[in-house]
């Protein structure tokens, strides 16, 4: 019996975001079946991962349909480990937000659900997607109900944000659909796998490479295409920016793993340096800036490029690692590392972008300079928060220290100063997050409210489980690590054939 | 073996974890009292550890408990590695947890959040046998970081004080400025034996051609290494410059002052150079450099200590010093002399802060010793602890600071060459300084009057707080006896440093005889003078002196450049986010398109204005121009 359990992924969330949206009555039903349908998501892609075989190096699950034949466009679906992995990530991180979202009341709850559901679906079917256009359209279409969810649920300056954030990535798009229709014009196939088949000369690869980066450097987002993002951030409500952080930053990322390096590998590796340069600049720069923000969620947003930085710093690198010690471990190393960075601060920018908001909630005020002595009035969510903010900073026993280790003991291979500089983030990491937590956590109590403020029992179990989830990422690695091994020795075969 | 061995560390997470998350109808003594046999438990295992590494044929345990990463090309595994060295090092750290744990019952027992505190120092000494045990780099590193995070969370122990919040978040940031070169030295390591394992690493130095490895500024790559991982080992053992965070972080409760900063976690640095000892002795730049530092610090801090006026500030300064001579002997490639020094300091100096606290619980949290005096007739038991720990700091003969320092001095004396002999002539000025505020502190403190008010209402501390006192006191005076077994103590994959040691009464009368008791005797004489019989000499009042004790009480200016630093790094944050990522970024490109694009339609909207005649007239000038061309082409 074979059950296309990828469209079942894809399409599951997508119909019933379609379906809530005809009933608006009752918040309670409204909730009980928001977070069950991400549930069943969830199981499905929890029943994924355990039937992945992770040795095979092939797609698997593979589901392959003549869409458009005159356009040799197909319905292509398939998922190797780091699909697999993505996949997972998403789906916790929505049903955890779908979780949170029922502590909320809001406006247009139905929709705001619905907006929801179909980003789920729409992000499953990124990351499954294997043909160019198929991935194309989910990842276009994912902007509209993120550009939603900023424009009608947003803060004061939500317009402004909105279309900042929908003319900056789409601007990127567009270059995507350039690349994708340039290939097929030359190779005449829209599929992924041939893709990686199809060999260009070093001029198209360049020009390929440029277009393809730049769509998705805005998406993850890298230095200097990233101002959208603090100011969606801003605006966004908390839902809306856990998801921001969690999954949409890690679309662009796929994209580079997916389609920029394994596809363009001599344009990517004669442009390497630039690349280099811009996540180092991420990194150090962006971090020194996030130093001195007052709202609290500009800190957090600087502070995901900052790591963003990292994950591209390891992609990046890998030319210069081939070129100097030309082993494949080397690389495969460098690619883990980005891609558990990527994993790892999913959960870790969640966590505090609901910690952020729920202060925000109770306070009504981000800016750090309102608050201080959180600990005196809410003792289980200021623990929570120092906790996330130690994760933040790359502390040994949290997952964000697995994948800065790697990056880093990488980019020594590939060059002293990269090392260097990336080695910053120890200090530039700690400043921002220990000075936020001493200035809003510790102290005397600034605005005294007398309620009780805790965590109630649904936000105490959300970020006990992340809190779990990055522990565990952090205690043992390995099993991620392991997971993933396969797939990405297997990326790497593709990139070093061609070089 | 490796069940016991795992169990040490698992009985102190047991601990963290169920103290840490009892709910509030475990009652606090008794919640006190699990975490403590706990401890006492993992000690028990540990001195069976340490039994068995010496009756057996085996030099060595060593293996794995799980793979932390293991894909092909790369292996890095949490496990142990147990020789005579790490085993004494495990006692020695769960002895004093242990201690600090019976002693806290009884400080803590007012506190509101007593079962937090018991959580934190139970996830210290967990982290702190992760380091001790490893095998590895990179667990190394990550009990690195795990006890700077106790020590971080514990310095902020009391939150709603500005200064404690301040002093954790300067304790951090250090930490992570030599962290930064800590992990830039393991990952150079790694880059060179493609391996984090001790045991792999050692093995291979002599089979890697160094000389083949590129040398900048006339340091070769190993030296690079070890420098970077020795400043990893300054933040945490406080060497000049990274030490500016040890004074502040006396804001924590005076239990982990013992526990954390003197006895254990800033004697971190010194186990770590020790363990990599075989790599160290491959690099003669980074150990001079190692040798210069130590030297220093342990001159100049100990002068800091001499103006100081807070009871555990003058114990902190004094700690910094005595971690100064540790690092010099590491500097001279006397690995085990270090350690026994790290040893017995980490004795007699538990000893002293528990007095300090001892003191301070019985005046009501007053640190200042210009208030204190005489108290020796009030806290008789207390003041013979101090008293005895205060020997053994000075290194009075027979205790057990005569055997680690004179110790240290010899081996200093006879590595002679021009470095370590200006090393030793500072070590020995150091002893001195030691002697002068360490007696001028016990002079102030227990003898004369008291300074502030009733003294009949001061009393002894319950027992809680003595026996512990009591028991370190025997240990400060009889741990230095063992000195043979550090002389013989081999450290793993690295040989024994050939020592002179004619036997003990031998060693004891060289010693007695030796420069150091010279220091003393004077040292005894001055402080006598100065701070018991308050004697003023004219002719120490100059401007010369003056100005050099003004200096000195500035603590020569080393807060006021980190203060810079920080203010420099916001300013280029604020100047970076306004003038750079607001200004050019966003204003002049994101912003600027628009506005262009704006301006551009603008002058386009002209043309398509609606008014029928102004396209008409398009229309009609247009087909004249086209036909005027096509007509020029056709002629």
């Amino acid at each position: 019996m074979t059950i296309n359990i990828l469209s079942l992924l894809i399409w599951t969330p997508i119909i019933s975001g379609l379906l809530i949206l005809f009933y608006n009555k009752k918040v309670n039903i409204l909730n009980a079946y928001n977070i069950f349908i991400n549930f069943i998501v969830f199981l499905l892609s929890v029943f994924l991962l355990i039937s992945f075989n992770e040795n095979l190096s092939d797609f698997q699950f593979v589901e392959n349909i003549k869409w458009i034949p005159s356009l040799n466009i197909h319905y292509y679906l398939g998922v190797d480990a780091i699909s697999t992995l993505l996949i997972l990530l998403n789906t916790i991180i929505f049903l955890i937000v779908s979780i949170y979202n029922s502590t909320l009341s809001l406006k247009k709850t139905n929709q705001y659900y619905a907006s929801f559901l179909i980003a789920n679906g729409l992000t499953i079917g990124v990351f499954c997607a294997l043909d160019a256009i198929l991935f194309y359209i989910f990842f276009e279409a994912l902007l509209i109900p993120m550009f939603l969810i900023i424009g009608i649920w947003g803060g004061s300056n939500r317009i402004y944000a909105s279309i900042k954030f929908f003319i900056y990535t789409f601007l990127g798009s567009v270059l995507l659909l350039v690349s994708f229709l340039y290939i097929n014009s030359s190779i005449s196939s829209f599929n992924v796998t041939s893709f990686y088949d199809a060999n260009f000369s070093l001029v198209e690869q360049e020009w390929l490479f440029i277009a393809m980066a730049i769509a998705f450097a805005i998406k993850i987002p890298m230095f200097p295409f990233h101002t959208w993002l603090p100011d969606a951030h801003v605006e966004a409500p908390t839902s809306g920016s856990v998801v921001l952080a969690a999954i949409l930053l890690k679309v662009g990322a796929y994209g580079f793993i997916r389609f920029v390096l394994p596809v363009v590998p001599l344009g990517a590796m004669s442009l390497d340096i630039y690349f280099i340069i811009l996540s180092l600049i991420a990194i150090v720069y962006v971090g020194i800036i996030a130093i001195t923000q007052n709202d609290m969620k500009k800190l957090i947003a600087y502070s995901s490029i900052s790591h963003m930085g990292f994950v591209t710093l390891g992609f990046f690198i890998i030319f210069q690692l081939f070129d100097n010690t030309s082993s494949k471990e080397d690389l495969v190393i460098s690619l883990s590392g980005s891609m558990y960075q990527i994993i790892s601060h999913g959960f870790i920018s969640a966590a505090l972008f609901i910690c952020v908001g729920s202060i925000y909630d109770r306070y009504k005020t981000k800016k750090i300079s309102d608050l201080s002595g959180l600990l005196n009035q809410m003792p289980v969510y200021s623990w929570y928060f120092v906790f996330f903010a130690l994760a933040n900073c790359g502390l040994p026993g949290t997952s964000s220290f697995v994948g800065e280790l790697l990056i880093i003991m990488s980019a020594f291979k590939a060059s002293f100063t990269y090392a260097f500089l990336a080695s910053g983030t120890l200090i530039i990491s700690a400043v921002y997050s220990l000075w936020l937590v001493k200035r809003v956590i510790y102290g005397e109590v600034k605005i005294n409210l007398d309620e009780n403020l805790d965590a109630n029992t649904i936000e105490k179990f959300l970020l006990l489980t992340l809190a779990l989830i990055v522990l565990i990422l952090g205690i043992y690695p390995d099993y991620i690590m392991s997971f993933m091994n396969t797939t990405l020795q297997h990326i790497t075969e593709n990139i070093i054939i061609k070089l | 073996m490796e069940l016991l061995l795992l169990s040490i560390p698992l009985l102190l997470i047991i601990s963290t974890v169920l103290i840490g998350l009892s709910s509030n109808a475990l009652n606090k003594f008794y919640s006190g009292v699990i975490s403590t046999s706990l401890v006492f438990f993992a000690l028990i295992l540990s001195l069976v550890v340490l039994f068995s590494i010496y009756t057996s044929e085996n030099e060595l345990y060593y293996d794995n408990f799980y793979d932390w990463i293991s894909i092909s090309g790369l292996n890095i595994g949490i496990g142990y590695l147990i020789d005579k060295f790490s085993a004494i090092m495990l006692v020695v750290v769960l002895f004093i947890s242990f201690v600090v744990h019976v002693y806290s019952i009884g400080y803590m027992k007012d506190e509101e959040d007593f079962k937090r505190f018991f959580s934190y120092i139970a996830l210290f000494t967990f982290s702190m046998i992760l380091l001790v045990m490893s095998n590895n780099l990179i667990q190394l590193f990550i009990g690195w970081e795990g006890v700077g995070l106790v020590s971080y969370l514990l310095i902020g122990f009391f939150y709603k004080k500005n200064s404690a919040i301040k002093a954790n978040l300067k304790a951090f940031l250090i930490n992570r400025i030599g962290d930064m070169f800590f992990i830039l030295g393991i990952v150079m390591l790694y880059a060179l034996f493609d391996s984090f394992d001790y045991k792999t690493i050692f093995l291979n130095i002599d089979s890697i051609n160094f000389s083949n490895l590129e040398t900048y500024l006339g340091l070769s790559y190993i030296d690079f290494a070890c420098l970077f991982l020795f400043i990893g080992a300054m933040a945490k053992s406080a060497q000049i410059p990274l030490h500016v965070w040890l004074p502040d972080s006396m804001e924590g409760p005076t239990p982990i002052s013992a526990l954390i900063h003197a006895a254990t976690m800033v004697t971190a640095g010194i186990f770590m150079v020790g363990r990599l000892s075989p790599l160290y002795d491959l690099t003669e730049f980074t150990t001079d450099f190692i040798l210069i530092i130590g030297a220093s610090t342990a001159l100049f801090m100990g002068l800091i200590a001499i103006f100081e006026n807070d009871i555990k500030k003058v114990i902190a300064y004094s700690t910094i010093s005595q971690l100064g001579y540790m690092v010099s002997a590491l500097g001279i490639n006397a690995y085990t002399v270090s350690f026994f020094h790290l040893f017995t300091h980490a004795f007699f100096k538990a000893l002293l802060f528990l007095c300090a606290g001892s003191v301070i619980m019985s005046l009501h949290h007053n640190q200042d010793i210009r208030k204190m005096g005489g108290l020796k007739s009030r806290l008789p038991i207390t003041y013979a602890c101090f008293l005895i720990g205060t020997l053994c700091i000075i290194g009075f003969p027979l205790t057990s600071g005569f055997f680690s320092k004179d110790l240290i001095l010899e081996v200093m004396l006879y590595e002679g060459n021009t470095i370590s002999f200006v090393a030793y002539i500072m070590l020995l000025i150091a002893a001195l300084v030691t002697t002068i505020y360490s007696l001028r502190l016990l002079f102030i403190v227990f003898y004369g009057k008291y300074r502030d008010g009733d003294i009949e209402k001061i009393t002894e501390q319950s027992n809680l707080i003595l026996i512990p006192l009591v028991l370190l006191a025997i240990l400060s005076l009889t741990s230095g006896y063992v000195i043979k077994v550090f002389i013989d103590l081999p450290i793993f994959m690295n040989g024994i440093k050939d020592i002179h040691y004619g036997g003990m009464v031998t060693y004891i009368e060289h010693g007695i005889l030796s420069p150091a008791t010279l220091t003393l005797v004077i040292g005894f004489f001055i402080a006598k003078k100065i701070y018991k019989d308050n004697v003023k000499f004219s002719f120490l009042e100059n401007s010369f002196l003056d100005k050099t004790k003004y200096y000195i009480s500035t603590k020569y200016k080393f807060d006021e450049f980190f203060i810079y630093c920080s203010y420099i790094m916001k300013k280029t944050s604020e100047i970076l986010t306004k003038k750079f990522d607001i200004g050019v970024i966003d204003s002049l490109i994101v912003n600027g398109f628009p506005k262009k694009i704006n301006s551009f339609s603008k002058i386009l909207k002209v043309t398509s204005s609606g008014y029928l005649y102004h396209y008409a007239f398009t229309i009609v000038f247009s087909l004249v121009v086209i036909f005027g061309i096509i007509l020029t082409r056709v002629l």
